[in-house]
């Protein structure tokens, strides 16, 4: 595993050349949080395509504008606050612009977007910009919020200056994107700007936005932004973390709880589709294939829409209103700890409901390598999968005696298998950080914008472009993988008339569960245990239905699982299957390992690569072997 | 310039001051992208908020609110001016 020196390496992705078509591309460029969104979505609404430029994590998105015949393609390229290209964003801005790309032609004009809450810096980006000889526009966004606070910024005498069109735009009102919309369909025939002398520095910037300022801004010298004032509560050292506790509980309550029944609706319908097939269909492989494999699998994908959809809705309204950075603000010492950062708590914290959105909530973390890191440390976070498996072997093979006060033993073990969770994930990003992980080129910055009033048609589409992300690429690797996954328990078929229990033994998952057998046997796993493991990586509480389909046990309520575990005898030599070293050998085995093709899927699809993927399946398979043998070894030493 | 200039991690919660520039062992990208956000010499930044353990810090700089990490804001030196 190569270290890894610079952002730009961390982590490489997937290719989308947009066709030619013939329009004309007026890219859309601004600093984070400037409004630009706000102006894309309502040029675009609907027709907008996320894809990500190659060899970089870098989401790009375009979308095409209509006004009655006339229709421009408009590229909406990363928020970014130089042009030093250091981040994989800045370089994919810059060789756009300069028509280096090799992935996206030049665009034939460029709308900047001004943000009018930060007008200073944001001269300075467009500086950069102007020097790139294109035709240009302006679109002044926040304008509103500059009159709030008292100022005056004079947009005619703006746009003498620079030599190109100013449009003021208030988003979230609507209020002046259909000047610029009409605009920008004729955007190829906009002045290509004249800079009268060279700006290579940020000095250099900073003293040409000065010079702007002066001729066409006046502000008044009292500060009375109320961001300030809220910022006094929400930032307060004692009330703000409270604050932080109650939002990190709503947000985990919404995904743990809320999403729950809409699960369950949305793979019940899965499966009573799959019924009415079966119940219709002539029986044979096909219909096997059709309703175990396909529908189930369909089944697979469509069960992590209901968390996906409440999560991000949750993230990008917050985000939005601008709570999500004063979040990242007060968890960022203790994340910093184990080298992640503030924005990582969100994605870890949502890890507990499924690693699925976790991971792909890291999109949120600007710095590449501890995204990186807070991706590899998500599976350990104990997910809503894993309840039900430690649950069921806690309730078979704990006694439940008092600990202390109301606590019992068996609670206080589930409780502590959370714990143990999240304590090796802390752990592992620590050692990532030191070892393969090293080193931030750039330093960590954060802007805490003005709190704003969510364009919830921005947040709506927020939240579509992750389900689209998630259906269309995670779904790809997904549904094959829970149709493999039926194959290998399915085939070869065995004679007809034997029990579901002896078509598993002779099947190729049987196969393999017999074939590793030597390799757990320390960890007092058979092979019918091997079997289960196998198949719980279509999903972890997989390994549940599958044990009693192999113990030959009908049914599952929770009771008869648990009776089952506790009696099931191998048939031939009357054995007990499984006991107390074997239930708590596999807990341990199942804190650790990445038992999810889902994860696995997610974690390729935002790294890029299935080189991270891979890793982290190896190392946490390597955990959870070994703590599946320490466990094993050491609860058979205390019974004897 | 002094033996030990003062940085902007130390400034006092609501302390105003000008920055004067950056320690020269500073990383050149870092201070490249300190710059492009505005923390340039002569820019005014104002102390606002602390992070629960003293780290991060968020600072008034122009128009903009922004937060360092102390490893970071140790490095830029800078001179005390009135509120």
């Amino acid at each position: 595993m190569s270290s890894l020196s610079a952002d730009a390496d961390a982590i490489k992705t997937e290719t989308t050349v947009p066709k030619d078509d013939g329009k004309k591309t007026i890219a859309l460029v601004g600093s984070p949080n400037c409004g630009k969104s706000t102006i894309f979505n309502a040029f675009t609404g609907l027709s907008q395509k996320v894809g990500n430029y190659p060899g970089v994590t870098v989401e790009g998105k375009d979308g095409v504008l209509s006004r009655g015949e006339k229709s421009v393609r408009i590229l909406d390229l990363p928020g970014l606050y130089g042009f030093t290209a250091m981040s994989p964003d800045e370089a994919v801005v810059s060789d756009v612009l300069s028509g280096k790309s090799s992935f996206e032609k030049r665009p034939d004009a460029v709308l900047f977007v001004l943000d009018g809450s930060a007008l200073h810096r944001s001269l300075g980006l467009l500086a950069s910009v102007l020097s790139e000889g294109l035709p240009t526009a302006i679109a002044v966004t926040m304008y509103d919020e500059i009159k709030t606070r008292g100022a005056r910024l004079d947009v005619e005498k703006l746009s003498s200056m620079l030599g190109v069109p100013v449009f003021p735009v208030i988003g979230h009102r609507g209020i002046g994107i259909d000047e610029a919309a009409t605009a920008a369909i004729a955007g190829a025939s906009w002045p290509i700007p004249q800079v009268d002398r060279p700006l290579k520095t940020a000095a250099d910037r900073a003293g040409w936005s000065d010079s702007i300022l002066a001729a066409v801004y006046e502000e008044p010298a009292k500060d009375t932004r109320l961001t300030r004032k809220i910022d006094a509560v929400v930032l307060h050292p004692i009330v703000g973390p409270l604050i932080f506790f109650v939002v990190m509980a709503f947000l985990f309550q919404a995904i743990f709880t809320w999403a729950g029944p809409l699960m369950d609706l949305f793979s019940g319908a899965c499966s009573s589709f799959g019924a009415w097939v079966e119940s219709w269909s002539p029986p044979g492989l096909m219909t096997q294939l059709l309703v175990h494999g396909v529908i189930d699998g369909v089944g697979a994908v469509v069960v992590f829409l209901p968390q996906i959809m409440i999560l991000f809705f949750l993230i990008h309204l917050l985000e939005a209103v601008g709570y999500m950075s004063r979040a990242a603000f007060l968890a960022d010492r203790v994340m910093g700890f184990v080298g992640l950062q503030g924005r990582s708590f969100v994605a870890l914290l949502s890890c507990h409901a499924c690693a699925v959105p976790g991971i792909m909530a890291t999109r949120s973390i600007p710095s590449q390598t501890d995204r990186l890191k807070t991706m590899l440390v998500a599976p350990f976070m104990a997910c809503s999968a894993r309840l039900p498996v430690y649950a069921l072997l806690i309730g078979a093979f704990v006694p439940d005696l008092p600990v202390f006060g109301p606590l019992r033993s068996q609670g206080v073990l589930l409780l502590a298998l959370y714990v143990i969770g999240a304590l090796t994930a802390f752990l592992s990003s620590w050692v990532l950080s030191n070892t393969i992980v090293k080193g931030n080129l750039l330093p960590f910055y954060m802007e805490l914008p003005p709190y704003r009033w969510p364009t919830m048609k921005n947040v709506f589409l927020a939240m579509w472009h992750r389900v689209s992300i998630f259906i269309g690429r995670a779904g790809r690797v997904i549904l094959p993988a829970s149709i493999l996954l039926w194959g290998l328990m399915a085939f070869p078929r065995a004679d007809a008339g034997v029990s579901p229990s002896a078509q598993i033994e002779q099947s190729i998952a049987g196969r393999m569960g017999k074939a590793i057998e030597p390799m757990f046997a320390p960890a007092g796993f058979d092979w019918r245990i091997n079997i289960g493991i196998i198949a719980s990586l279509a999903a972890r509480e997989v390994v549940v239905s599958t044990l009693a389909q192999i113990y030959g046990i009908e049914g599952d309520n929770e009771d008869g699982l648990v009776q089952m575990l506790k009696n099931a005898k191998d048939p031939k030599t009357g054995r007990k299957l499984m006991d107390f070293p074997t239930a708590m050998a596999l807990i341990a085995f199942f804190i650790f390992a990445l038992q999810c093709v889902s994860t696995l899927a997610i974690m390729r699809r935002e790294t890029g690569t299935w080189k991270w993927p891979a890793f982290a399946f190896a190392y946490m398979s390597v955990m959870a072997w070994v703590a599946a043998v320490g466990t094993y070894q050491v609860s058979c030493m205390f019974l004897s | 310039m002094k033996k030990f200039p003062l940085t902007l991690d130390s400034l006092n919660e609501r302390q105003a001051a000008t920055i004067i520039g950056y320690d020269e062992e500073f990383p050149k990208e870092r201070r490249e992208r300190f710059e492009d956000l505005g923390l340039l010499p002569e820019t005014r930044v104002q102390r606002l908020h602390t992070s629960p353990f003293g780290d991060p810090i968020a600072y008034s700089i122009r128009e903009t609110v922004l937060c360092l990490r102390r490893e970071d804001a140790c490095r830029v030196y800078v001179k005390k001016v009135d509120s």
